[in-house]
């Protein structure tokens, strides 16, 4: 059993508490390097994160990063393995020395705390900065998941008010077909109304003209009635000259004396008859005149009376006539008014509908998101089981990670190209049938 | 009246295909997922034709399927997956538990209305 000084024993033990502390300090300085390589993937998962283009985030270069990492981590193992071996000094061959260290060690080592110390530094900070990645991504999911819902609200939105311009859309088209189809019965009733007026117009200028066939008929009473004076004079002459005639009879009767008594009888009673025939036939005159001229009177009250009914129907007549034709004018009015509603309707019933059909690139839009938060996460969770071996010095970093980094980039990849059937084709294109259009597939 | 019934989670794609259909004169019932499709049947709903969405909360669209066409009285009801996977084995599950077709989002207006009235005249 060997025998110490207790000088020795100091030295042996001050150096072994050196050495003690340096394999310590190896085991930060270890750490540390990890965490440096692993800072950068941070910061360059930093950069790709806050991309304009979230797509960037698993980019090409990061596998190949990570891999560079595993590579700088595996060196740095072996290099402060060896570094270990070197400084680690046995105990008993120091304890024959009994020297105590030799001061350029002493110098050496303080350097080496000094820059184990600066290097558990940034291991620290790495570390931090690490968690802080973390945090940020664990902020995106409900970030993203209040983005899906503000769309999803805004399309909703949009979809509503679409809807109710195409309910409204309809109800006016309900309106103007109701309102055309009354206004046809009330054309119809229009025409039969102006169909009755013109006919009534035609019956009166018909009774019109009747009148004034039945006028000239009077008139020709009128004349024959005028006639007859001719005839009274005639006969009122006839009873003149029978007068004289009686007269001339009594005085051939009384010159007869005796024998011509019954003669003068005769002639008496004669140019009595005679006497009475000419005051009849001076009424007979008298009456024809007064006849006469109150039908030359009544007649020319009459034709100028009929002379204005039948301006009157004529003007009535020609009023129905151009009733009809201004409702008929009205009626093409309103059927090209409902034409060209009804297929500006048309037009923007297919436009709603095209509409309806761009609103669905709201859920294709969040399928994407959702396909980036899962990987997002999935991410996560393999960062975070990095950092927990960032804080447990006692693990290694293993390149399991690099390759379940690498699967799940894979898995995202091959889940997205699956459902990027329309990614290139504007919801646009799509509505104007500018794309090839949807896939069908009828089993 | 013909009536359709829309599975889907997303509201953008039951109010805008519920819009797209009605303007042609169907009945639409909705369903937010495959579970609320399902209870809807059991409750009674009987739809001419099915529209489902293949990814679903609760329940997803081959699931839904399944277990539609378990219920006698939708055997023979046919039921279209609308889905923005472009196909592969989800399309062979979707084909082996029923479905009668496979359309790939978005609807193009006119094309869908040209498959529905093809699957449900």
């Amino acid at each position: 059993m060997a025998i110490f000084s207790k000088k020795q024993l100091q030295n042996w033990l001050g150096f072994a508490e050196i050495q003690a502390q340096i394999k310590a300090d190896c085991a930060r300085e270890q750490e540390r390097q990890a965490r440096l390589i692993q800072q950068k993937c941070v910061e360059e998962l930093i950069s790709a994160l806050t991309s304009e283009q979230t797509g960037d985030i698993w980019s090409d270069s990061w596998p190949e990063l990570l891999k560079q990492v595993s590579k700088h981590i595996t060196q740095t193992h072996q290099s402060i393995k060896k570094f270990e071996s070197k400084q680690s000094i046995s105990p008993e061959p120091v304890a024959k020395n009994l020297v105590g260290l030799p001061a350029s060690s002493t110098e050496q080592n303080n350097e080496l705390i000094l820059e184990n110390q600066q290097l558990k530094d940034r291991l620290v900070l790495s570390h931090q900065i690490f968690k802080s990645v973390q945090d940020v991504l664990a902020e995106f999911n409900p970030k993203l998941q209040e983005v899906i819902a503000d769309t999803e609200s805004g399309a909703v939105g949009v979809l509503t008010m679409i809807s109710d311009v195409d309910q409204s859309a309809d109800k006016l088209v309900q309106y103007l077909d109701m309102s055309f189809g009354e206004g046809q019965n009330m054309n119809a009733n229009i025409e039969a109304d102006s169909e009755a007026i013109t006919s009534l117009g035609g019956f009166l200028g018909e009774m019109v003209k009747k009148l004034h066939d039945d006028l000239n008929s009077f008139e020709g009473v009128a004349q024959s009635i005028e006639a007859l004076k001719d005839q009274v004079a005639v006969v009122d002459n006839i009873s003149r000259q029978t007068t004289l005639l009686s007269f001339n009879a009594t005085i051939e009767a009384a010159r007869a004396g005796i024998h011509g008594k019954g003669f003068a009888i005769v002639a008496a009673e004669v140019r009595k008859l005679a006497s009475m025939s000419s005051e009849a036939s001076h009424k007979i005159g008298d009456s024809i005149s007064q006849n006469h001229k109150y039908i030359q009177n009544y007649l020319l009250s009459f034709r100028a009376s009929s002379e204005h009914d039948a301006e009157k129907v004529t003007e009535l007549s020609e009023k129905a006539s151009k009733l009809a034709e201004n409702y008929e004018a009205q009626r093409t009015f309103y059927k090209i008014l409902l034409e060209v509603v009804q297929s500006s309707n048309k037009e923007l019933s297919r436009k709603i509908q095209n509409v309806y059909g761009q609103v669905q690139f709201q859920d294709i839009v969040r399928q994407r998101v959702e396909r980036i938060q899962n990987a997002i996460s999935a991410k996560q969770m393999i960062l975070a089981d990095v950092a927990q071996r960032l804080t447990d010095v006692g693990q290694q970093m293993e390149p399991n990670e690099l390759n379940a980094l690498k699967e799940e980039l894979d898995r995202y990849l091959e889940e997205d190209s699956r459902h990027n059937a329309f990614i290139g084709n504007s919801a646009l294109d799509v509505a104007q049938g500018q794309s090839e259009g949807m896939k069908i597939d009828l089993f | 009246m013909k009536k359709i019934f829309l599975v889907d989670d997303s509201m953008t794609i039951l109010m805008s295909m519920k819009g797209i259909l009605e303007k042609e004169g169907y009945q639409v019932t909705t369903a937010k997922d495959g579970q609320d499709a399902i209870d809807q049947l059991k409750a009674g709903l009987r739809p001419n034709m099915v529209i489902t969405d293949l990814n679903m909360p609760r329940k997803d669209g081959i699931e839904f399927i399944k277990e539609a066409k378990a219920q006698a009285s939708l055997r023979f009801t046919p039921i279209i997956i609308l889905t923005t996977e472009s196909g592969g084995t989800r399309k062979d599950e979707a084909r082996a538990a029923g479905a009668a077709g496979w359309l790939v989002k978005p609807v193009v207006p006119a094309q869908l209305m040209q498959v529905v009235k093809q699957v449900c005249p």
